[in-house]
């Protein structure tokens, strides 16, 4: 289907929900106006005259400061009418959100901002800028992309494309977490540095608390596929990660020492994930349940052998295959973020689950 | 492998306690990219 007319509206999304992710939490409560002036930049190249930031409800401290940014940005000729005396005007609401990880989901997102439930609508039209909020064409982007453009105005495109390689052109927020000695948010150039690189070097993570191995590292946020300590000099690039069979996601990078319980983080996982179907697709809203209560009964001494087959047998349902890049049998890709976690963790430490269940229950506690 | 001397795009304003604020942000060139970006053709 082609676009029908000009693009009528531009709604940054700042509903970043996921578990260990929070890279846009980052730069929208510590730099709002940076994300202001991008999206009045990219509301100019659209020529729209209304624009929304979408964020996350429970930014309560990012919400009172964007808004406040909106207001200062508006006193200061930045919004409103005849930007900086130019003929362009623009408008922005700053919208929170009401809990609900699938809003991330650009047209639940949509939905969600139309008033309604934040269901994820049937595909196609696949995209926003078909068929986006109040059936105009709409275009969503993120928090980060938005904030890259006063720089790339300053600087030109050329200086933004000479940094990275590949289609991994420029910089790109990590959010490092779990097992390592300074968890935080790091920008760091594409391709040119390595996992290694982001959980060792002192100017990042620093290495692991106490110094202890790396057991496994999710590369993308906990919708990915994990890695083992084989792949730390992989570079931070889109194409380099998905060759292996995982992506960079969301920008989380969670690290997982020698005594963490996969089995534990892998439940949590799945609780979070089952939590947050949003019960439109039977796959996603049933074998989530499933999988979690499966994965609660051996963390916490109930599991089965023949859960392990179970386990992957329902992931199989909403992910047919378990192939990378995943197929999927939902709406949206909440579905099959769920195997994830839980293919990667039987197939790289069967050992451990099967240690949760013939010692019925977590070895660590 | 590693370059760390890549410019900071998004987090340049990193160690700045009022990172948030209007001023802050003027004073590090902020808002000087939308005046060059309106006088482009969109």
């Amino acid at each position: 289907m082609l676009r029908k007319s000009p693009i009528s509206y531009l709604v940054v999304n700042g509903d970043e929900s996921e578990p260990a992710t929070f890279k846009d939490h980052y730069l929208i409560e510590r730099d709002p106006h940076q994300l202001i002036e991008g999206v009045v930049i990219a509301s100019y190249a659209l020529q729209v005259s209304q624009a929304f930031i979408f964020l996350r409800g429970e930014f309560a401290l990012g919400l009172e400061r964007v808004q406040q940014a909106v207001n200062e940005a508006y006193a200061h000729g930045a919004l409103g009418s005849k930007i900086f005396g130019s003929d362009f005007s623009l408008d922005i609401v700053v919208h929170p959100g009401a809990g609900a990880y699938i809003c991330g989901e650009e047209t639940a997102l949509i939905e969600a901002l139309e008033g309604k439930r934040g269901f994820p609508r049937i595909k196609p039209p696949f995209f926003p800028a078909v068929t986006g909020l109040y059936g105009e064409p709409t275009v969503v982007n993120n928090v980060e992309t938005m904030s890259n453009l006063p720089w790339i105005v300053n600087n030109g495109g050329a200086a933004f494309a000479a940094l990275g390689e590949g289609r991994s052109t420029g910089t790109r927020l990590f959010a490092l977490a779990g097992r390592v000695k300074n968890p935080g948010v790091y920008e760091v150039e594409m391709v040119k540095n390595t996992f290694r690189d982001l959980i060792y070097d002192q100017q990042f993570g620093g290495g692991l608390i106490g110094d202890k191995k790396i057991k496994a590292f999710i590369p993308g946020g906990v919708s990915a596929p994990w890695f083992g300590p084989d792949l730390l000099d992989l570079p931070l690039g889109q194409d380099e990660v998905a060759e292996k069979g995982s992506m960079l996601g969301s920008g989380s990078v969670v690290v997982l020492d020698e005594d963490s319980c996969v089995v534990r983080a892998t439940w949590r996982i799945t609780k979070f994930f089952s939590r947050e179907s949003c019960g439109q697709c039977t796959p996603c809203r049933e074998g989530s349940g499933w999988i979690e209560r499966a994965m609660y009964r051996i963390e916490h001494g109930g599991g089965r052998l023949e859960d392990l087959d179970l386990l992957l047998d329902l992931c199989d349902n909403i992910s047919p295959g378990l192939l990378w890049p995943p197929q999927q049998t939902t709406i949206c890709v909440l579905g099959p973020s769920i195997p994830s976690s839980v293919n990667s963790a039987i197939s790289m430490f069967r050992n451990e689950f099967i240690a949760h269940i013939e010692h019925g229950g977590c070895p660590h506690d | 492998m590693a370059t760390f001397s890549a410019p900071k795009i998004v987090s340049s304003r990193k160690d700045f306690d009022d990172s948030y604020t209007l001023s802050r942000y003027l004073e590090t060139g902020g808002y000087i990219a939308l005046k060059k970006a309106l006088g482009m053709f969109p």
